[in-house]
């Protein structure tokens, strides 16, 4: 049973940290309940006669939201913050020094408890007795402060959780794959309506001005000549400046000039042309718009996955992120359904029929395979997809964000073409991912240059293990709070898979024997 | 009158069959089956002897251009082959083809098996599993077989209406026919990796029974330490 | 003849079967108002297979508070979801009308839920019911605690522990559109972590599979559960001993168990939805005077 830790000459104080603040309470009916767990047990079950053994001493509620996360994350791992330092002094009564305190106090944690009995000379305890105390007062919390309405305590619980969850899987407002997705479905859908407005704007204008249509074929260019040309008959020799800036060629412009003389179309009154004038303006004003966009995406699709991008480009990155779903399921799709991902009307097809499976998805559209030439196409694509997966995963699963492999890959892309065209042979992969981690680790402390020097040894360390063949140490057991970069995890996926050939070979030599 | 004798005809003739005591000597031959049967022997006779006649006067230093391809084996002509020939690459792909359809339809069945299963709990099926309590002394366990709540409340499946009942009896009908179904894809797609690994490359060699841990009907290879390119 | 929705046997011919007898005394369960909804089984959602509108779709409540069970083509554990119109994992949804109004429901698959599993195998209480609090370690991506959440409704509370990252995130996310369910992405080993974002429960419910986790549980259990609180295992043999006869791991697991404290109740296999599984329900620091583990 609970040792005997307390008496009426020597009161004990309890700190209970509540979600939406600190609080004291003390324990004053020690003599009546007598010393021990079970009776502190018994006593919890009645409000009333727990009310009567621990009384609530202060309560200070948190600042904010901020400041209730960072105290979480304190007691998450037993650190006393200065609040809770401040929160202490002020409530409890001062130590003097040299002299041995005249109370205790209880916590939870003996961590926690030491700490305190360092800063400020009170003598904690956090044994049985006090984690009695301890239930009874998170059972009866929200009846002791009288501040709190029902279910106060419960939303600060949630909100607290979710700040304190979100922080610890590091979610990252910029680094969301949903806005990839988006835009890029908006990009097409643009490209289509704006397509569709264009025709009507030339069926429409080419009531008055039909020779227009022939000379320029560009739809951006056309609504704003349109817009700009409202009548044709207002066309004079001084509007060639203009018509030259518009159209971009002097000879284009002299054309219109000549054919606005000549033209068959017929008159309009000025209200019709104030409409089509509108349209044009519209589909202006969307092309622009895309133009924009389009710009956002790449900028985007550099923030959440630049090795992707930087490998197959922006736009086909952006697309089989989006036909995936997000940006981990494509990582988690295996290479060879990357180089199909988007054929799969096709790759069934052929799967049911007996017949010959596509050789690539939605990786055609990226430059390589254009380059490469009619027997290497299948090839390339295979090769491409899958430096594509493993520049995905990289996006997915690094921390801080880094181009330097996606660059690397591409340089490998690129030498294999040559391979395939002249026979140049490429270098091997190990020297290039080597090469790929010391530029991303250079990057990172350009990035942040204080703690880079001791974060470099150990990941040279680590790089000059895996080049001895041995599996580098695991980095994920260091503590989550020092935001270390993950750049492990290429040498590490290389230093796996040769643990992994080395356990088959070992498999296969049990097997043999 | 033509004739008289058309006016008054004379009783047909009919044809006796084979007596009943003689039934299982089969049909009574008249002249016109024996004719048939005849002809058909001398048919076969004459052919035997134009052939004879023809091995005979057989040229020894004949040549036909069929002659390249086919050949005579104990004095009996061997067409070439009707089947398409195919190189192992070719075969291999057909393999690898097959596979992956059987792996394709294995794969849509599991789907559908899935399918099935998140919705058929079997709620009114005999319990499988094993349920125990715990007492702390005799008075207990004699208090608590008092109290037992014998299973569940009867089923209330037959309040249903007929239709219900059998949708859902097909549905479960269904369900084991696709596991059935699905065991047998799986299998089927074991043996075919299986016999397309046998044809690859790979130096191997197969196992005899006094090797193996645990025999099996099915023979058992094992491949050299060779690093596949 | 088939009447709609809500009220009983509206518009069914119930003298003849005497049902009105069976139902009370039958069912268990005190009176349960609810009555069998012949409703139409439409809109099911999610990536399930799509059920024609128009089908007849019968729902009456399960011996346990806050299940149903679905009868139609189907033979379905669900429950009623808390978020009408959204799947959490691609499960089925049965849409009954009900009095008029239409209510939702999520089928409950046992082979990916132990406490459907453990429902189905027949155990006498699971003591989560609308209105509880519970405490549930190994949320994992929160598939079971999202139906333990339908359970407990908007008054309840279940407080979702998962260590993983990549599972957590999706706690997290189903977290945000169900207000019951407080994630803490944390490991379970060490309470007092995660005791400033956690209440008195009134049942704990685990799920870890690690061979520590009848410790696992017992500390939660001092921090969090309250005196005569309830806590429902899921035992996996292979986990804990794998090379032990799976009736020794669990009668192991109970007597750790019953060294902290721990009283249990009842113990059910998982069959034929896991193999070498159980699930064990018992009480923590039980009053002198045992409940009878019968039915609430």
């Amino acid at each position: 049973m609970a040792t005997l830790s307390a008496s009426k000459s020597q009161p004990l104080y309890l700190l209970y940290e509540a979600p939406s603040g600190y609080s004291i309470f003390e324990a004053h009916g020690l003599d009546e309940i007598g010393q021990a767990a079970a009776a502190v047990q018994e006593s919890i079950k009645d409000l009333n006669r727990f009310g009567n053994v621990v009384r609530l001493v202060t309560f200070k509620p948190f600042e904010s939201a901020a400041s209730a996360l960072d105290q979480c994350n304190a007691i998450s791992e037993g650190i006393m913050t200065s609040e809770l330092q401040e929160f202490l002094g002020s409530c409890l009564p001062k130590v003097k020094a040299g002299k041995a305190a005249k109370f205790s106090l209880g916590v939870a944690e003996p961590k926690l408890g030491s700490q305190i009995q360092e800063s400020l000379g009170v003598p904690c305890q956090s044994n049985e007795f006090v984690a009695e105390f301890l239930r009874g007062i998170r059972l009866h919390f929200s009846r002791f402060v009288r501040d709190l309405k029902e279910g106060d305590v419960e939303r600060a619980q949630l909100g607290l959780s979710h700040s304190y969850s979100r922080a610890k899987v590091k979610f990252n407002v910029n680094r969301i794959d949903n806005m990839i997705i988006q835009s890029i479905s908006l990009l097409d859908t643009l490209d289509k309506d704006i397509n569709t407005f264009a025709m009507r704007a030339k069926e429409w204008y080419s009531w008055h001005f039909p020779e227009l249509v022939k000379i320029i074929s560009d739809n951006y260019i056309y609504a704003k000549l349109c817009t700009f040309i409202k009548d044709k008959s207002t066309l004079a020799d001084e509007s060639l400046e203009e018509l030259t800036e518009i159209t971009g060629d002097e000879d284009k412009a002299k054309e219109i000039l000549a054919a606005a003389k000549s033209s068959m179309g017929q008159d309009i009154s000025p209200i019709d042309l104030i409409n089509i004038q509108a349209f044009g303006e519209r589909v202006v004003r969307l092309v622009e718009f895309r133009t924009v966009l389009h710009g956002y995406l790449v900028s985007k699709m550099h923030g959440i996955a630049p090795n992707l991008a930087t490998l197959i480009g922006e736009i086909v990155g952006a697309r089989l992120i989006s036909h995936a779903g997000s940006l981990s399921n494509l990582a988690k799709c295996p290479a060879s359904t990357v180089q199909i991902l988007g054929a799969e009307k096709a790759l069934f097809r052929a799967l049911k029929t007996k017949g010959n499976t596509p050789k690539y998805g939605l990786i055609f559209h990226s430059s390589f395979i254009g380059r490469a030439s009619a027997k290497n196409k299948g090839r390339i694509s295979r090769y491409l997809a899958n430096k594509a997966s493993l520049a995905t995963r990289l996006d997915c699963y690094l921390e801080t964000s880094t181009n330097a492999f996606g660059q690397k890959l591409k340089e490998q892309v690129e030498e294999r073409l040559d391979f395939y065209d002249k026979g140049v042979a490429p270098r091997k992969n190990i020297d290039v991912m080597k090469l790929a981690c010391k530029e991303a680790l250079q990057q990172q402390s350009n990035a942040d240059p204080q703690p880079a020097a001791e974060k470099k040894k150990k990941k040279k360390k680590a790089i000059s293990e895996e080049e001895n063949g041995h599996p580098s140490v695991a980095v994920e057991d260091e503590p989550v709070s020092k935001n270390e970069p993950k750049k492990k995890k290429k040498a590490k996926k290389s230093a796996e898979a040769a643990e992994e050939v080395s356990k088959k070979k070992k498999k296969r030599k049990n097997a043999a024997e | 009158m033509a004739s008289l004798r058309n006016a008054v005809r004379r009783r047909e003739h009919k044809e006796r069959s084979q007596p009943s005591e003689r039934a299982r000597f089969g049909l009574l031959e008249k002249h016109k089956d024996y004719v048939l049967r005849a002809k058909d022997f001398h048919r076969k006779e004459k052919t035997i002897q134009t052939l004879q006649e023809k091995a005979l006067t057989k040229n020894p230093d004949e040549f036909y251009h069929r002659m390249i391809s086919t050949k005579t084996v104990n004095g009996v002509h061997r067409p070439k082959s009707l089947a398409k020939q195919y190189t192992q690459e070719e075969l291999l792909l057909m393999k690898t083809q097959d596979v992956k359809y059987i792996l394709c339809k294995a794969q849509s069945e599991q789907k559908k098996v899935d399918r099935l299963q998140a919705v058929l709990h079997g709620l009114d099926k005999a319990r499988e599993n094993q349920h125990s309590y715990f007492a702390e002394n005799g008075d207990e366990v004699n208090e608590m077989r008092g109290n037992l709540t014998n299973g569940e409340a009867p089923s209330s499946s037959s309040d249903l209406p007929l239709e219900v009942n059998r949708d859902r009896e097909a549905a479960y009908n269904e369900l084991a026919q696709r596991k059935e179904r699905l065991e047998k894809l799986k299998s089927m797609v074991i043996t075919m990796s299986m016999q397309k690994e046998i044809m690859g490359k790979g130096r191997k060699r197969k196992m005899k029974s006094d090797e193996l841990v645990t025999p099996s009907s099915m023979p058992v290879f094992k491949w050299r330490n060779e690093r596949k390119k | 003849m088939r009447g709609r929705g809500g009220g009983g046997r509206g518009g069914r011919d119930g003298g003849g079967r005497g049902r009105g007898r069976g139902r009370g005394g039958g069912r268990d369960g005190g009176g349960r108002s609810g009555g069998r909804g012949f409703g139409r089984g439409g809109g099911r959602g999610g990536r399930g297979g799509g059920m024609k509108g128009g089908a007849k779709v019968s729902l009456e409540p399960h011996r346990h508070e806050g299940i149903f069970i679905a009868k139609a083509k189907d033979d379905a554990l669900v429950t009623r979801n808390l978020v009408p119109g959204e799947s959490v994992y691609g499960e089925k949804r049965i849409t009954v009308e009900a009095d008029g109004e239409k209510v939702e429901y999520r089928v409950w698959n046992p082979f990916r839920s132990k406490l459907a599993a453990a429902v189905l195998g027949g155990v006498d209480n699971i003591w989560i019911k609308p209105g509880s609090r519970v405490l549930y370690l190994g949320a994992a991506s929160g598939t079971t605690v999202s139906h333990v959440s339908d359970v407990i409704g908007p008054t309840g509370i279940v407080y979702a522990v998962e260590f993983s990252h990549r599972c957590g995130r999706d706690l997290v996310n189903m977290a945000k559109k169900r207000t019951n369910v407080i994630p803490i992405i944390e490991d379970a080993r060490h309470p007092a972590r995660y005791r400033m974002l956690v209440g008195m429960v009134d049942v704990i419910f685990a799920d870890v599979a690690q061979p520590d986790q009848a410790r696992i549980i017992a500390l939660n259990a001092h921090s969090f559960l309250k005196a005569d609180g309830k806590f429902v295992m899921s035992i996996k043999a292979n986990c804990i001993d794998s090379t032990a006869p799976p009736e020794a791991v669990f009668a192991q697991e109970v007597a750790k168990l019953q060294q902290e404290k721990f009283k249990p109740y009842e113990q059910v296999t998982l069959e034929p939805f896991e193999r070498d599984h159980a699930c064990v329900v018992g009480a923590y620091r039980a009053s002198k005077k045992p409940k009878a583990p019968s039915a609430a």
